[in-house]
């Protein structure tokens, strides 16, 4: 009995009774308020969940627009992002160059970037760009920092004993940086997704999970709205722990024996 | 022979070498000690060229021990030594020397203190360098570790007689390891004695050198 319960194994009975909790909360707020124009029935919003989502061809071309135009987005940033965080990492007045346009691009407004954009592109290109602005300053800052944290001692050791630049790149500051990059990258492709959705209600971008959710915010299609803000919710997720099992790989040079 | 002409020093306002002047015997073992601040590990990064300095420094091909192995984590032990040398069966010799074999595709973070450190020394006797450096190499190590490290160093050092530079604050590792001892104070060298025997120097050999250099440090 205590073999099979390990503290893994009670920390995710614990997580799923954390769901059923969320589910039981939202069982009771739709009794307490009865008004399906605010909180739909949990029935209603998995039979849409069915019928309307996946049993449909049209979602599943919406929701493969969005999430293609996510990683679009997020490729676009994160090149873009390395490009500019090795120059940073590499010398102090290109990062005192570079800074004031990441701390610009870090505070812009995302909803009035959004309608600027509209104005200027179209409602397939706008979102990809706004969510590419709100990605590529984090992603580089991070990437800034996982350069900056390679250790100073394995610097030195390169210098010292003439590795070559590029096999020091690719096979000793890239692979090094790699864990904390894997990691973080399921979290930006999940903010993304977010955003892109976001920036695709707005621009009420046709064939888009934002579009969807738009029309349906219009009829009042609420249960509708519910069942593709969950799906939308889930592939964030589902995102986060993929990337987290391709992290893993590292496992191999940075875990300890032992270590789950 | 290995000469360091006028080197001169300084971090911000404060000078660590105002024209120095050295020279490293070839195929010596040189220790240097000196309190914390003195410049000794400015030396060994002035030789390395880690450091700007002023002066006359040869251009010298540097295999350097830092105080931690600094090995790539990334790499396996196989790997790490493969950066430094190309040549697969001096690395598996080296392996085997140092008693490695079973460790060569292990990742660093799978080492022992000790077995990581021995792997930074395979690396630095693999690397075909003119000088060997080395930063208090042995001071995280047990005392019994600190042992079986010296007769590992000096076994290996021996085939090749390699100059070293090392740094250390243990007058132990200083007169069991060295043939030369230089102390180091404000820029200068105050004390330079040098010692001959074979190496790592037994205690019961090392007892006149130990008295001296003793004397020295204590007066």
């Amino acid at each position: 009995m205590k073999k099979f319960f390990t503290e893994r194994r009670i920390n995710f009975i614990i997580s799923v009774f954390a769901i059923v909790c969320m589910w039981i909360v939202w069982i009771i707020a739709y009794y307490c308020v009865r008004n399906e124009y605010v909180i739909p029935s949990f029935q209603d919003t998995f039979v849409s969940m069915w019928n309307d989502c996946f049993a449909s061809g049209s979602f599943w071309l919406a929701f493969g627009n969005t999430f293609w135009r996510t990683l679009l987005a997020f490729f676009i940033s994160f090149l873009l992002a390395a490009a500019l965080a090795v120059p940073c990492a590499l010398s102090k007045s290109a990062k005192a160059f570079i800074m004031p346009f990441m701390i610009f691009f870090r505070t812009l407004p995302t909803l009035a970037v959004i309608l600027i954009l509209l104005l200027w592109t179209n409602p397939r290109i706008a979102p990809v760009a706004v969510t590419t602005l709100v990605l590529f300053p984090m992603i580089h800052a991070r990437l800034t920092a996982a350069i900056d944290g390679i250790d100073t001692g394995v610097r030195q050791m390169v210098k010292v004993y003439k590795v070559p630049s590029k096999r020091a790149i690719f096979a000793i500051y890239l692979p090094m940086i790699t864990p904390n990059v894997l990691l973080q990258t399921g979290a930006d492709i999940s903010l993304g997704l977010k955003i892109m959705i976001s920036a695709e209600v707005l621009a009420n971008t046709a064939k888009s999970l934002g579009g969807m959710m738009q029309v349906s915010r219009l009829y009042l299609m609420m249960p509708r709205l519910a069942a593709l803000t969950i799906i939308a919710v889930l592939a964030g997720l589902a995102v986060n722990a993929v990337f987290s099992q391709i992290s893993r790989v590292t496992r191999k040079w940075t875990a300890k024996e032992g270590d789950s | 022979m290995i000469e360091i002409k006028n080197l001169s020093k300084s971090y911000g306002e404060k000078s660590i070498y105002k024209d120095f002047d050295l020279t490293l015997g070839e195929g010596v073992i040189t220790c240097l000690m000196g309190a914390s601040g003195s410049g000794k590990t400015t030396l060994l990064n002035v030789l390395a060229n880690l450091t700007p300095f002023k002066g006359e420094v040869p251009p010298l091909r540097c295999s350097y021990i830092f105080q931690s192995p600094t090995l790539v984590p990334n790499l396996t032990v196989y790997k790490n030594l493969a950066l430094v040398c190309a040549d697969g069966a001096r690395i598996n010799e080296m392996l085997s020397v140092t008693g490695l074999s079973g460790k060569a595709q292990s990742y660093p973070v799978h080492l022992s203190g000790g077995e990581a450190q021995r792997v930074a020394i395979a690396r630095a006797f693999l690397f075909e360098s003119d000088i060997m450096l080395m930063d208090e190499p042995f001071s995280s190590l047990d005392v019994k570790l600190k042992r079986s490290m010296y007769e590992l160093f000096t076994d290996i050092w021996k085939r090749d007689k390699r100059t070293v530079l090392f740094v250390t604050h243990d007058p132990d590792e200083a007169v069991t390891l060295s043939n030369r001892i230089l102390v180091l104070e404000n820029g200068k060298i105050t004390f330079d004695m040098e010692a001959s025997g074979d190496l790592p120097r037994s205690f019961e050999d090392s007892l006149d050198l130990r008295r001296k250099l003793g004397e020295f440090l204590l007066k």
